[in-house]
């Protein structure tokens, strides 16, 4: 008896997720949980709507399971809810002029390390007198 | 100078002082609304006083007009509807139509009965479509609307004094 109660309280938190949306096509699910893992929630603003717990996130996810299943594309999707919201409800933020310096800094910062570590680790030659930093002025005859 | 170099990691540290303390006066939840400078969205609705009149976005039309998404559920609502009263009365040429945003009409219509209303039109809600439609996300939020129909300026959040003061009224003045 109770080996049949445990199995029945299993099987109930298995088949929650898939009851609330119902989809007719593996591919229209598929989609579906792609896009509400793309678009941000605008009132929890650090959460993605497929994990947001606020009023709006799920009208959002019913508007949108339900143009899934009018087999809207995923692309005018994303624009519905861009035209509404912005691009900030993208949380793939597009690579427009706005966003240019949100790309490019994290490799131009990746760049000038690379370059700062390249130019602190050069070996002073030994001596010159040239601009080489303070690395010239520490005496190195104590290691002999 | 030779050592101009050394100055630049200092430099830079100032620049991302600024810049740090520029982005402390940003709100994230106060995203810039892309319908500004667009036409209304298209709607059809019902009036919560009369839920057979259907209206549409024509409503907007030669009007100045202030759009107003709120609830009864709503506490930020309550706070600023006294606002939007004492705005009515100073600006009565200015129509102000009402979204009643996921709201039961019941309900709805029991909060215009005890704060005033101030609306030339309640459009019922309930579900929040159209809402939706205007990319509203939290209550309230106010839209200012052209006599063509164009989206001006959006709201989030209560209007208060000092909002009323520098932001709406110059422009409600501004658009005649």
């Amino acid at each position: 008896m109770r080996v049949i109660f445990l199995l029945f309280i299993f099987f109930i938190s298995a088949s929650h997720a898939a009851d609330l949306y119902p989809f007719h096509s593996v591919k229209q699910q598929k989609e579906f949980q792609t896009l509400i893992h793309e678009l941000r929630c605008v009132v929890c603003q650090n959460e993605d709507l497929a994990s947001s717990d606020a009023p709006i996130a799920n009208d959002l996810r019913l508007h949108i399971y339900k143009m899934v299943t009018e087999n809207y594309t995923s692309r005018y999707i994303k624009q519905y809810m861009t035209d509404r919201y912005g691009d900030f409800v993208l949380l793939k933020p597009p690579f427009i002029q706005a966003t240019f310096f949100l790309w490019i800094f994290p490799f131009v910062m990746l760049a000038a390390g690379a370059w700062v570590y390249c130019r602190a680790t050069r070996r002073p030659r030994k001596g010159s007198n040239n601009e080489r930093g303070i690395y010239n002025k520490i005496p190195f005859s104590f290691l002999k | 100078m030779r050592n101009i170099k050394y100055f630049v990691p200092l430099f830079l540290f100032f620049l991302l002082l600024f810049s740090l303390r520029r982005g402390l006066h940003f709100n994230p939840h106060e995203i810039r609304s892309p319908l500004i400078g667009k036409s209304t969205p298209e709607f059809t609705a019902y009036l919560l006083q009369d839920p057979n009149k259907k209206i549409t976005q024509h409503i907007f039309l030669n009007h100045v007009s202030l759009f107003n998404v709120f609830a009864s559920w709503c506490p930020s609502c309550a706070a600023e509807h006294s606002v939007l009263m004492s705005f009515h009365r100073d600006y009565p040429t200015v129509q102000i139509v009402g979204l009643a945003f996921k709201d039961n009409s019941r309900d709805a219509l029991q909060f215009l009965k005890k704060m005033g209303n101030p609306y030339s039109f309640v459009i019922d809600d309930e579900r929040g479509n159209i809402g939706i439609d205007f990319g509203v996300y939290g209550t309230p939020e106010t839209f200012v609307i052209d006599q063509r129909g164009e989206i001006r300026d959006k709201i989030s959040g209560p209007i208060s004094p000092e909002i009323l003061q520098n932001q709406l009224i110059p422009l409600i003045k501004q658009l005649g």
